[in-house]
């Protein structure tokens, strides 16, 4: 699937921000389209077992990674690495619009810092919905 | 070098793979799960030789989408046929003639079948032509079936959905790779089969899969650590007197 140039504009907006690995990139994202009044956007969250997924963007990443735009750091485990901009990436970063950096760059830069667990709180605590097949919040419940 | 396993849940069968295939010191990608009909999928580890004969004798067999208690008996004959055919054009079966064990070592398969119609099953058919149900609990094959027992056992008699046996599944295999010296490697493929809607996961949700499995095994070293911390400022001795243990 190709990635649209919407979709391209958040990851890349993120991306520049901080490298992210694909779960805080995925929050990111979220907390973005979230905060942002969840207006029509090109990434369709759903309630998942890590809290709001949106599959469309695992195509994405993996359409831009084939085009040379990011690229996934080595990692030991499989596919934990962070994603980084390439050359290109960063060259395709100039023509972003500017209202896109600006939303997507604090929360980025905050979901870098974050453990999983402070960062999943963090969004069930806004979007409490989108934990409703969370992992951690079923934990939660059978304490 | 392989690991397989199927996990029963509520309402079908979890069958996942790895997907190395190592022949000597080469290794590569290759699929290790296969449709048998709209309810089943079946995989098997062992020589590739075998698993491909097995493969082309099941090209063959008109009845491949009949229930598997209907045809368990043939997919068994068929394993064992594929067994004798490897046998036939190797020339070290003239030195074994009167070892069964040690000609069916000679070209090792394991066979794994999972199914659900009205209710889940998993079928375990051996190179001697024998057969099994798998009743109840999950079932695993390959040189990392050790650990999928080990990594899984807690939750032999648990009901699991879908999900989490998805999850399960693929948290298991992804851990055996990082642990297994040799022979096991990405992708993880998943299937989930239920009654007349048997598929593979798409890669998304693979990759949505291998970040659920990063947070569950994140929040297990989380716990502990959290218990270790609830030890420190609780009132309990971190010691037992002696004479209580």
């Amino acid at each position: 699937m190709r990635v649209t140039r919407e979709q391209e504009a958040q990851i890349i907006a993120a991306l520049q921000a901080a490298p992210l690995d694909r779960i805080r990139l995925m929050k990111t994202i979220f907390l973005a389209w979230h905060r942002g009044g969840r207006r029509e956007g090109p990434f369709h969250f759903q309630p998942y077992m890590y809290g709001p997924c949106a599959f469309d963007l695992y195509d994405a990443l993996a359409d831009m990674e084939q085009r040379g735009l990011v690229v996934q750091a080595p990692h030991p485990v499989n596919r934990w690495g962070d994603y980084y901009l390439t050359e290109a990436g960063k060259q395709a970063a100039t023509a972003i619009p500017s209202d896109v950096s600006l939303a997507m760059e604090p929360i980025a830069r905050w979901a870098s810092t974050q453990g999983f667990r402070p960062l999943l709180d963090a969004v069930y605590r806004e979007a409490p919905e989108f934990a409703s097949k969370s992992i951690l919040r079923a934990q939660e419940a059978a304490r | 070098m392989t690991l397989i396993i199927a996990i029963p849940a509520e309402n079908g069968v979890v069958f996942a793979s790895d997907s190395q295939v190592t022949t000597g010191a080469v290794r590569a990608t290759g699929t290790k799960i296969y449709r048998l009909n709209d309810h089943a999928v079946w995989g098997a580890s062992g020589e590739v030789a075998l698993i491909q004969r097995f493969a082309e004798q099941l090209g063959l067999f008109p009845n491949r989408t009949q229930p598997l208690e209907t045809i368990r008996d043939d997919l068994a004959a068929r394993v064992k046929q594929a067994a004798v055919s490897c046998l036939a054009v190797d020339f070290r079966t003239q030195f074994f003639q009167n070892n069964p064990d040690a000609l069916l070592g000679l070209h090792p398969g394991d066979f794994l079948f999972a199914e659900c119609r009205d209710a889940p099953r998993i079928l375990h058919i051996l190179t001697n032509g024998t057969s099994e149900w798998v009743e109840g609990r999950f079932a695993a094959t390959g040189n990392g079936e050790l650990f999928a027992h080990a990594l899984l056992q807690k939750y032999a008699s648990r009901s699991l959905s879908m999900d989490q046996a998805k999850l399960l599944a693929y948290k298991v295999i992804e851990e055996a790779i990082e642990v297994v010296s040799f022979g096991l490697g990405p992708p993880i493929h998943v299937w989930e089969v239920t009654g007349g809607k048997t598929r593979q996961i798409s890669s998304a949700e693979e990759s949505a899969l291998a970040d659920s499995a990063r947070i569950l095994r994140e929040e297990e070293v989380g716990l502990l650590r959290r218990l270790n911390v609830q030890r420190e400022g609780s009132t309990v001795p971190a010691e037992l007197p002696a004479g209580n243990a």
